[in-house]
């Protein structure tokens, strides 16, 4: 018998590429939570915060994000049906108005064409018609 | 979709497959038909026929289970051909459908189970109606009636589901040539109601909505020149009467109700969708200045929601070669859009705006988001030459009408320009009134007062030459006037006064067409870019994939300084490739087009603004296959991201190599979480992260790859309720997803979930084999070697058959160290005689912190060198 120690370096990450039988050690099947830092080594993630949903009419029911110079925008509604009405910004500013709609004062849905209706390209063409 | 070609009295029907266009039947139902309506309900499609012998039979067929069209009910026999309507019961039980036939003095109503017998009793009233349309609602045990009888009578009438009596009306509308009716259901506060949209003989749409209880007015809007084309449907956002809201088909042209341009007698109409409250308006449109000659189209075009799939099909009629000479030959489209659809959008920031698919084109200025340009034509309607000005008179002068709109960024947009119009004087005339069309643009809708931006109207002269006796051929800008706003000015005719003398005029600027940016030609008019489902920008110009046609690419005009990128109708901004686009990209300087199966570059930088020049034809890049979802394009600067199937993460690298299958590492994960809803590049981590959901949506996973080291790990994010994540995009240097209309934000330095949850950190080894795979030996202790960031447990599981059970050790709790500290902690192996081995190590912080860093563990074990392992006889042999 002889005795070595076999070095495990919990750095690489996950590789489901390889077979795991063969696979270098070391190698992770999971790897949860982790980041990589500068050093190479994998450190602990920072957190996903929950944030106000609260617009100057209710709540928003946001369905899609897009990053705008550096802002947060959303585009969803604070009306009764979910469907989207339009873009609110995140602004993190008044507790009362945490996300900001274009919609300012009016409160109607406006979100030209776009939320409303999401052209899925379907083209069906039928013959000569004139009836 | 059902239609009687123009040369005979056959009925054909064709049921195509929505998600991929493929036709499924195709028959003729019948001959000697007047008019057919087409639904679908329970699974089955109706086809209701009005023949010429009086008749009106219904015919129903079923996917899957037909073969041909069968007789399924004859509500009418015999009589004068006559009018019908047949539609789905809303909230149906036992009825599955109703039709409405209107004959001479006879009006009848009645509703249908799913075999063919009438349910309840047959409503009749006695009228002789050129309109009808029907609807009804089983639970609420109404059906609603509208007609138009001659001379343009218009009428609603309430009955008894069951019974067929006339419970409210006949209620008189608005007095118009056509119209339809739709039913707006209880929604919040809003009582239901009924939304009648009538047809006026200027062509102007007008809109009333009464109470479904008392058929008492509630409220009553119109919307200039928008000529109603087929069935309106509820389309209700919230409570408030300014939230009752209905979508419809329509024409817009730029001389409603005049459709064909005088000279040529080419169709300048455009299909238009319309969204319509008492308080907004916009829409969204299809085939530009392509849509049929009305004098051309004979019957109500289609506009229904599907109810399985929650989509809208919107039929219309397109012009097949008006580009070609105008030859006005109709053919009918059925164009498949998602109606208050929440999937997301493609979007691009590009000089200050953000761009973003999805019907038409939007662009969001950091106010307000509006629609790119103009999708319609302007159009002159008249010229009123008086006495009053600096004209010359008995003079030849010609106008062009031109939009404007200045967004909140100070960037402008200019329009196509309108048909030249003549607007000669007389003797003693030295004044024109022009009367000119405005957009049906929302910018109008909603005004200015709220967001600093306004849309002008621009009339451009020729000037005239008194000496020689001529015109000149260059429009200068003679009169520029604001448009009105608000909903009483939604597409209503403007009237500019131009008294502006030729030799003031001839120190104006040229209309842009004629050379302001160019001073050997103009450039072709801007228009809006087509309506298009993909979008994306490269170093000078804005491209759009997933049109109409979904073949087709659109390339935008170059950029230009205060302006946003404009398109052209030109052919020379589009192209195509083999298959449907199903997303758009760039990398270095190649416009990417993805279809599902292959991938292209666009090369060269593409036409001139006159419209001259190209762009190359599609260069295909060869890949494994194409794009499943636009939604995991990523770039970074090392490539662009793309998911090639449901377990595939490839990577497109610069500098002109083949695509890599750079996600192979995370496959196992895209396996359980196949859907990539979001990809974003996190600055402050140096990751890429792709927000991968579950088939049913109720659970993801984020996985990230650091981009200095590949390294791939695995995110374990927050979710809202069984909801799984619907959007990942960038937020400067962190990102944000949504999940369940919530959203959540990466924090830049804090460790807590949600803001009060720890986040549990995983090591997983793969099947670890000291002794090789056939070897034999002992393992003793495993001892990690680690770094103390926040107090926590550290636990370990063990599995000695390759992760298929796992043994559970002690916990060792960490509290007090200095952060920083190196940990050593040590097991020792209950199980030492065995082959493989795979570890699993947790820390669970006690509370929110940086909690532990994990880089290296060891294995102390004792081989028996030269050996096999033992296994049991019956193993051996």
């Amino acid at each position: 018998m002889t005795k070595r120690v076999m070095n495990i370096p919990l750095v690489f990450g996950v590789k489901n590429g390889v077979e795991p039988k063969y696979a270098p050690s070391g190698v992770m099947a999971v790897a949860k939570n982790l980041r990589v830092q500068k050093d190479g080594r994998l450190v602990s993630r920072t957190g996903y915060v929950l944030q106000s949903m609260v617009t100057t009419s209710g709540q928003l029911n946001a369905s899609d994000l897009h990053e705008y110079q550096g802002r947060l925008c959303a585009l969803g509604t604070d009306l009764v049906d979910g469907f989207p009405s339009d873009i609110f910004e995140l602004t993190n500013g008044s507790a009362a108005e945490v996300w900001r709609g274009s919609d300012v004062g009016k409160n109607v849905p406006r979100h030209c064409g776009r939320c409303m209706w999401r052209w899925i390209r379907r083209n069906v063409v039928a013959p000569e018609c004139n009836h | 979709m059902s239609w009687r070609p123009s040369a005979t009295t056959d009925c054909y029907v064709m049921i195509v497959r929505q998600d991929n266009n493929q036709v499924l039947h195709h028959e003729k139902v019948d001959t000697n038909t007047f008019s057919s309506r087409i639904t679908f309900a329970g699974g089955t499609f109706y086809v209701s026929l009005a023949k010429f012998n009086g008749d009106v039979l219904i015919r129903s067929y079923t996917p899957g289970t037909s073969t041909a069209f069968a007789t399924f009910a004859t509500p009418v026999a015999g009589g004068g051909v006559g009018v019908h309507d047949l539609v789905p019961v809303t909230n149906g039980t036992t009825g599955r459908i109703i039709s409405a036939v209107g004959k001479v003095g006879s009006t009848t109503v009645r509703v249908y189970q799913s075999n063919g017998t009438q349910l309840g009793s047959t409503a009749t009233v006695a009228i002789t109606p050129i309109v009808i349309v029907v609807e009804a609602d089983q639970v609420d045990a109404t059906i609603n009636l509208y007609t138009v009888t001659s001379p343009s009578t218009g009428q609603i009438r309430t009955f008894n589901f069951t019974t067929g009596a006339l419970t409210l009306g006949p209620t008189a509308t608005t007095v118009g040539v056509g119209g339809s009716m739709c039913r707006l259901p209880t929604l919040g506060a809003n009582p239901q109601s009924v939304c009648v949209a009538v047809n006026d003989a200027s062509a102007n749409t007008v809109v009333q909505t009464f109470s479904q209880a008392a058929h008492a007015p509630v409220a009553t809007f119109t919307l200039a020149k928008v000529a109603l084309r087929g069935r309106v449907v509820n389309a209700q956002s919230g409570t408030g009467s300014q939230k009752r809201a209905i979508v419809f088909p329509a024409l817009v042209a730029p001389q409603l109700p005049l459709l064909t341009q005088a000279v040529s007698g080419r169709s300048v109409a455009t299909n238009a969708l319309i969204y319509a409250s008492a308080t907004v308006a916009h829409m969204v449109t299809r085939d530009y200045t392509n849509a049929v000659d009305p004098a051309l189209e004979v019957t109500q075009k289609n506009l229904m929601v599907d109810t399985s799939t929650g989509k809208l099909v919107w039929v219309a009629m397109k012009n097949t070669n008006s580009g070609l000479g105008g030859q006005n030959l109709a053919q009918p489209v059925a164009t498949m859009l998602d109606f208050k659809s929440q999937a997301r959008r493609q979007t691009v920031n590009y000089g200050g705006l953000l761009y973003a698919a999805g019907g038409n084109v939007q662009a969001y200025d950091g106010r307000f988001p509006s629609e790119l340009y103009f999708n319609e034509q302007p159009g002159i309607y008249s010229a009123t030459p008086a006495a009053g000005g600096s004209l010359v008179a008995s003079a030849q002068y010609d106008y062009m009408l031109h939009w404007e709109y200045t967004r909140a960024d100070g960037s402008f947009e200019q329009s196509d320009v309108s048909a030249v119009f003549s607007g000669n004087t007389g003797a003693l005339q030295t004044q024109n009134t022009i009367s000119g069309s405005t957009p049906h643009t929302i910018r109008v809708a909603l005004g200015s007062t709220l967001f600093g931006g306004s849309v002008v109207a621009v009339l451009s002269r020729s000037v005239w030459n008194a000496l020689t006796g001529s015109k000149g051929s260059e429009f200068r800008r003679c009169k520029v006037v604001q448009v009105p706003v608000g909903m009483a000015s939604y597409g209503a005719p403007l009237s500019i006064v131009d008294q502006l003398s030729d030799a003031v005029l001839a120190t104006q600027g040229v209309v842009y067409t004629q050379g302001s940016t160019n001073s050997l030609s103009g450039p072709v008019p801007n228009n809006a870019p087509e309506s298009c489902s993909f979008i994306d920008a490269d170093a000078s110009r804005l491209f759009t994939g997933g049109l109409v046609r979904p073949f087709e690419t659109q390339v935008s005009k170059e950029a230009s300084i205060e302006q946003p990128f404009a398109f052209s109708e030109v052919s020379s901004f589009f192209n195509q490739v083999s298959e449907a686009v199903t997303g758009v990209s760039s990398l270095d300087t190649a416009k990417l087009v993805f279809t599902a199966n292959y991938l292209y570059a666009l090369g060269a930088d593409g036409p001139n603004d006159q419209g001259g020049g190209k762009l190359d034809a599609p260069r295909q890049i060869a890949s494994p296959g194409g794009l499943l979802d636009w939604r995991s394009l990523l770039k970074v600067p090392s490539g662009v991201y793309f998911q090639l199937d449901e377990e595939k993460l490839y990577k497109l690298p610069v500098g002109g190599e083949g695509p890599v299958w750079e996600g192979v590492d995370v496959q196992d994960t895209l396996l359980a979480f196949p859907r990539i809803c979001g990809a974003a590049r996190c600055k402050k981590d140096d990751a890429a992260m792709f927000a991968c959901s579950n088939v049913a949506l109720t659970d993801s996973a984020i996985v990230v790859q650091s981009l200095r080291a590949g390294v791939w790990t695995v995110d374990d994010p927050p979710l809202f309720g069984a909801n799984g994540i619907a959007a990942l995009v960038n937020y400067g240097d962190l990102v944000a997803y949504a999940s369940g209309g919530r959203v959540f934000v990466l924090d830049a330095t804090g460790y807590s979930d949600t803001a009060t949850d720890p986040i549990v950190c995983q090591w997983k080894t793969h099947p670890l084999y000291p002794f090789e795979l056939g070897g034999y030996g002992t393992m003793c202790d495993v001892i990690i070697n680690g770094e103390y960031q926040s107090a926590g447990t550290l636990a370990l599981r063990v599995s000695y058959d390759d992760g298929a059970n796992f043994v559970t050790y002690d916990s060792f709790i960490l509290s007090g160290l200095a952060v920083g500290q190196t940990v050593q902690r040590k097991w020792a192996l209950q199980q030492s005689d065995t082959t493989s081995l795979v570890l699993e190590w947790t820390f669970t912080p006690s509370a929110p912190g940086a909690g532990f860093i994990l880089p290296h563990a060891a294995l102390l074990v004792d081989s028996e060198p030269n050996q096999l392992r033992e296994l049991d006889p019956s193993e051996m042999a």
